[in-house]
């Protein structure tokens, strides 16, 4: 990934200076792979042939779909959630945050904060009582917004009128109920960009009462690089 | 650093400078006929090497046309008698811009049967927008001509408003799908449209 010191243009005649200045990187160290990407201002705006997902979405220009500089992700958690499960919510931002070794997401609570899920560049975790018939199954649910290669908004909603969910072990009541941590872990790995994987790891689409899968495998750690 | 030195200096920088400039214009080239490249085969809609069906795809990718007017999303299909022969549908997908539900984007797929289709005369084929409108409560929706069908779409999200046709399917027995890349390349546009969250 080609990248401009501090991505902002001041005026007219720098910006085709910086252009100059990357062909002419590319020009001389062939390093114009395809897939390669121009940044400017914090956006992949020009892709040398279409990106490799890396299991991101990726725009209708080929270029995979992320946060790009603008880490770490702020998370509010809303006053709806319990607060007996912040801990576990921390939790697990933190194994994505350990696991590359930067931190990418931050969690804190605002009992102040009284938005609903919306494009309002906030995103918030919120404890939904209220859900969707027709998506009972839902356990939870990570609606991202972004413009052109950026995220500028995250949202997650868990469905507390369906389901039940549990710590640790020593908390659960039955094996139908979710380890939330282990929920949460697979949300934000949404959150950040990240789309299904059928490989083993945080990001298979379902998880089973009872189960606890909190580890982001080496594979979802390396896909998560090419962005990260 | 004498007269000497210092105009072959800039003799060189000048040289260096139209090297690069070369190159980045070459790099550009390159990556703006990638897609033609890839889609050698539909370019050419007089290669005698084409089979029928081929072209047969290339001539409806071409033709196509989707727009918004007013209260009505209006599709407009003049080849429908082939598109109809030995097949029993159309359907096209819509695929919501900036925005992703667990990583996907929502999709609307659309079908019309050609019964429909062929009723119009100028085949010209209007979707009512207040029907697509009531997608973002209901999963399925089925008119006497139309079929709805979503993905990712909530009622509890926020209606996403632009819209990038994504695909178009011939459905039936001779039926194909032309992908946004193959329509992009046959019309040189990417067709976006607009469907407000209220009419």
């Amino acid at each position: 990934m080609i990248n401009i010191q501090n991505g902002r243009f001041h005026s007219s005649s720098i910006f085709p200076l910086r252009i100059l200045f990357l062909s002419c990187v590319c020009s001389l160290n062939f390093a114009c792979k395809p897939g390669e990407a121009l940044r400017i201002g914090g956006q992949d705006i020009f892709s040398f042939g279409a990106q490799e997902s890396c299991h991101f979405n990726r725009n209708s220009y080929g270029v995979r779909i992320s946060w790009k500089d603008v880490t770490p992700m702020t998370m509010i958690i809303h006053k709806s959630v319990p607060p007996e499960f912040d801990a576990a919510i921390i939790a697990a931002a933190q194994k994505w945050n350990s696991g590359k070794g930067k931190n990418l997401i931050t969690v804190f609570r605002d009992d102040t904060w009284d938005s609903s899920p919306t494009s309002d560049k906030k995103n918030g975790i919120y404890w939904m009582l209220d859900w969707d018939e027709d998506t009972a199954k839902e356990q939870a649910r990570t609606s991202t917004r972004y413009d052109l290669s950026r995220i500028i908004d995250s949202d997650i909603r868990i469905n507390a009128k369906n389901f039940v969910y549990f710590h640790d072990l020593h908390t659960m009541n039955s094996s139908s109920e979710v380890h939330l941590q282990s929920l949460l872990v697979h949300e934000f790995g949404h959150a950040l960009g990240l789309q299904h994987f059928i490989e083993s790891g945080v990001m298979l689409p379902t998880l089973k009462g009872g189960v606890i899968r909190d580890e982001p495998s080496t594979y979802e750690l390396k896909e998560l690089g090419c962005e990260y | 650093m004498n007269i000497n030195q210092r105009k072959k200096r800039i003799l060189i920088l000048a040289g260096l400078f139209l090297f690069l400039t070369a190159g980045f214009a070459f790099l550009v080239s390159m990556k703006m006929t990638d897609q033609q490249r890839k889609l050698a085969s539909m370019i050419d809609q007089a290669n005698p090497d084409w089979t029928p069906g081929q072209k047969l795809k290339w001539a409806i990718t071409k033709q196509f046309n989707i727009q918004v007017l007013d209260q009505e999303i209006l599709m407009a299909t003049p080849m429908a008698v082939e598109i109809c022969t030995g097949n029993h549908g159309l359907g096209i997908k819509l695929q919501a811009n900036e925005i992703m539900v667990a990583g996907q984007n929502p999709q609307i797929k659309i079908s019309i049967a050609c019964e429909a289709l062929l009723a119009k005369t100028d085949y010209k084929f209007s979707i009512p927008l207040k029907t697509v409108l009531q997608l973002h409560k209901s999963k399925e929706l089925k008119t006497d001509t139309l079929q709805f069908r979503t993905l990712n779409v909530f009622s509890d999200d926020e209606w996403p408003t632009e819209w990038t046709l994504s695909e178009i399917e011939v459905i039936g027995q001779n039926g194909f799908t032309i992908n946004q890349f193959e329509l992009q390349e046959a019309q040189q546009k990417i067709f976006t449209i607009s469907i407000p969250e209220k009419l």
